[in-house]
């Protein structure tokens, strides 16, 4: 599980986290939205041991994030927005890599990596370098990544991104079954039909904030909204989008 | 028994082999330049840097051989050693050492920061010790044979290496983690600069300065006194154990190379507090406190920036991405830094003498150390292009095959850039100093030419033989030495050799001036218009390495 208390963080004098309580229990899969620079990708880079808070407390599968960093990195998956690889290792062997890292048993590891790597259809590529994949390939590995040490609480920055429909398919069945195991999930996302379909509560911040906390249907009811999309508009206060597009046709036109 | 070990020191050794393979897997392979399943027809970076140690260890042997005095050989050896290992590690492995990109992949993984030092370490040492290896192989056999048939010798001058290379590896990187550590990520940039800077000037200023304060008349008799001072040099503490081997060590030799010993295992401990995971994601704060960019664009750069050459079009667009890597590219802006303090060294050698010889004066057999002016102007241009075609950002050079940019014209942009911006200055500075020991205007004003000239015929011969777009290709492990060391080697020969001979012929007389100017003038447009047609041509086949 996942807990959070008055977890802030400051740039200088830019606060990205304020504030923050939050806890996700076992089972469950959050979905955590909000606009550019609300705070999201902050928020999990601190879960997950990348970032120290400037102050609250973070726990996570039942250990705290500053004081016991290494407990939670056993316990978690991560698939981070700007998922940085080595690139030069061939997909088997970066896979082989993070699994001695999580101490996994050698004869295992390979037949979970073959297991994980057939599962997204990338088994003929295994031995191939990662430079020469493409963006929906590379992030097929680092979902795969993710889940190779059988993680207590999965994080996923837009997990999403560039992998085609049918593996998209594959990863939302995935995490269902996962959070049915009593796995918690935590997922980051801007595309909200996405969370609206899979996520069984949904949490948007922004500017740092946390502004809303329920199920899909009941936040679209607070809004006053008739969609989540609708809903999340008016909760960060975003422009009238028709407004919007005429303005940048206006500014595409000067050019 | 290496498990208990490393259990001992609190640091995971699956994983520490895990990491030291992947690594060395991944040096291997950016090093040759393979992308995917294809093979660039680059030779591998780091084979060429290891060929031209193992080169340059044929004149330490040589060294050896002639003079018997061990300690003062070695003494000669280790020194140069350890000016090679320290150059190395600045222009090529300070990213080693402050890899951001670690911290990015393993970060949220269960490495303690014990366990990722250690890696990191074996992962420098591996290549310092390899370089180490290349360089010490034939002084080992000369060291065998100098004075009689003793293996234990050619021992002893392998083991003294490997620990000196292993004393500079860890004092290097205990400076930069010390930056990481001290310094405020705001500063860091600005203060990693100056240290790169500062540590060139040693190590190049090193190499070149120290000789002269220890002329040697004969080297074959040459031998160092062994006196109390000599101790407080690190190389002594290692050179010491040829003497062992020799039979001629004396108590002294004993307690220095333990002392040395002893220094090294205290680095250690320092080094496994001070580097960490925690090191990278100081580096990686640099991206949060890089300053923001002035909002607008800027027009008002002046004459300077909006002259013709890079007004607009291909020009300007170069220009932009140049000044722009400087200021934000971090591993950019040290290479360019290294380089200048090389170049200021040669220019300092060159003048140091207190007088200038004039060209003019075509009596003049011997350029001795103004020659290294010369060699300055001609390397700076091409060091400098070789800093440029290599990024961290070169995946961002797909803009050049999406846009219809003339790729000839980035090239020839490129090359503007570096001469306008780089080597003008510089010319403005040697003009300066002619001005001063000539007191001649025109002397100066053509020798100014003939020199421009000169360099701009070689860059242009080197881009005609690898065109390159800036910030094109990806950096790989070897490739910036090997090119700078090569470089290093025949530029200065082919300039001392071929430079005097010009100016004996081109300036004899007026007509033989006139003409040679003429000449050079003519066949830097005609050069220009060839390089351009093969520019042009070879652009065409380049692409993109992202």
């Amino acid at each position: 599980m996942i807990e959070t208390q008055q977890l802030t963080r400051r740039f200088g004098d830019k606060v990205a986290l304020r504030d923050l309580d939050l806890k996700v229990e076992p089972g469950e899969i959050l979905g955590f939205l909000g606009p550019n620079g609300a705070g999201k990708t902050t928020t999990v880079k601190i879960l997950t041991g990348l970032l120290e808070p400037s102050s609250g407390t973070a726990r996570v599968a039942g250990f705290d994030v500053v004081e016991q960093p290494l407990e939670v990195k056993k316990r978690i998956g991560y698939v981070p927005e700007s998922g940085a690889l080595y690139e030069n290792l061939t997909g088997g062997e970066y896979l082989e890599l993070v699994g001695q890292l999580h101490h996994l048993d050698p004869s295992g590891l390979q037949r979970r990596i073959d297991e994980l790597l057939g599962l997204f259809g990338l088994r003929g590529e295994r031995d191939q370098r990662m430079t020469g994949y493409s963006k929906g390939m590379k992030q097929k590995v680092l979902i795969a990544s993710a889940l190779l040490n059988k993680p207590e609480v999965l994080f996923l920055d837009e997990p999403l991104n560039g992998i085609d429909a049918n593996a998209a398919m594959i990863v939302k069945e995935l995490l269902k079954k996962l959070a049915g195991q009593g796995k918690t999930i935590f997922f980051s996302s801007h595309v909200l039909e996405v969370v609206e379909r899979m996520c069984t509560r949904i949490v948007i911040i922004n500017e740092g904030r946390r502004l809303v906390d329920g199920t899909p249907a009941e936040i679209t009811r607070s809004a006053g909204a008739e969609s989540l999309e609708e809903a999340f508009g008016r909760l960060t206060g975003s422009r009238d989008i028709g407004e919007t597009a005429s303005d940048f046709l206006k500014a595409l036109e000067q050019v | 028994m290496l498990e208990r070990l490393f259990h001992w020191l609190n640091v995971d050794y699956r994983q520490w082999k895990a990491l030291t393979a992947a690594a060395l897997k991944l040096d291997i392979r950016s090093s040759a330049g393979v992308v995917g399943k294809t093979t660039s027809s680059n030779a591998s970076g780091l084979v060429t840097t290891l060929f031209f140690y193992a080169f340059s260890g044929i004149f330490i042997g040589l060294g050896a051989w002639i003079n018997k005095d061990v300690l003062f050989s070695g003494l000669l050896f280790l020194g140069f050693l350890s000016v090679m290992i320290a150059a190395t590690i600045l222009i090529e492995f300070h990213s080693i050492v402050i890899s951001p990109q670690d911290f990015a992949v393993l970060a949220y993984r269960p490495v303690s920061d014990a366990t990722f030092f250690l890696a990191r370490l074996t992962n420098v040492l591996l290549y310092t010790l390899a370089m180490t290896t290349a360089l010490a192989l034939v002084p080992s056999l000369a060291y065998s044979l100098t004075l009689g048939w003793n293996p234990l010798m050619g021992l002893a001058s392998l083991t003294a290496a490997y620990l000196t290379a292993m004393l500079v590896t860890l004092v290097m990187v205990l400076l930069y983690a010390a930056i990481l550590r001290f310094v405020r990520p705001s500063k860091l940039r600005r203060v990693l600069s100056y240290f790169q800077m500062l540590m060139s000037f040693l190590v190049y200023g090193g190499y070149i300065l120290v000789p002269r304060f220890f002329p040697v008349q004969d080297f074959a008799q040459a031998s160092i006194p062994r006196q109390g001072w000599i101790y407080l040099l690190p190389w002594t503490w290692y050179a010491g154990l040829l003497e062992i081997a020799s039979g001629t060590g004396g108590w002294m030799s004993y307690l220095a190379l333990l002392a040395g010993l002893a220094i090294i295992a205290g680095l250690l401990t320092l080094a496994s507090r001070r580097m960490s995971l925690d090191f990278s994601r100081h580096l990686n704060q640099l991206e949060d406190s890089a300053p923001k960019a002035a909002a607008g664009p800027r027009t008002d750069r002046g004459w300077l920036w909006n002259n013709r050459l890079f007004a607009w079009g291909e020009g300007r667009a170069v220009a932009l991405l140049i000044s722009s890597q400087f200021r934000h590219d971090q591993r950019f802006r040290l290479s360019v830094l290294s380089i200048i303090p090389l170049t200021l060294l040669y220019l300092f050698m060159g003048i140091s003498e207190g007088t200038f010889n004039d060209p003019f004066d075509t009596r003049q057999v011997d350029y001795g150390s103004d020659g290294l002016l010369y060699i300055a102007v001609m390397l700076f241009p091409l060091m400098l292009a070789s800093s440029l075609a290599n990024s961290d950002s070169y995946q961002a050079s797909w803009i050049y095959y999406a846009s219809p940019a003339d790729k000839a014209g980035l090239v020839k942009g490129m090359k503007n850039f570096v001469m306008f911006y780089f080597l003008g200055p510089y010319l403005l500075l040697l003009a300066a100093i002619f001005a001063y020991f000539l007191r001649d205007p025109l002397h100066v004003a053509v020798h100014i030419a003939v020199l421009a000239m000169c360099s701009h015929l070689s860059f242009l011969l080197a881009l005609m033989a690898d065109p390159v777009l800036p910030f094109s290709r990806p950096v790989r492990k070897g490739s910036r030495t090997s090119r700078m060391l090569v470089p290093f080697l025949v530029l200065p020969i082919a300039t001392m050799l071929l430079l005097p001979t010009l100016f004996r012929i081109a300036y004899g007389s007026l007509f033989s001036m006139t003409a040679a100017l003429a000449g050079l003038l003519l066949g830097n447009g005609l050069l220009s218009l060839w390089a351009d047609r093969r520019i042009r041509a070879k652009s065409r086949k380049l692409i993109f390495s992202g």
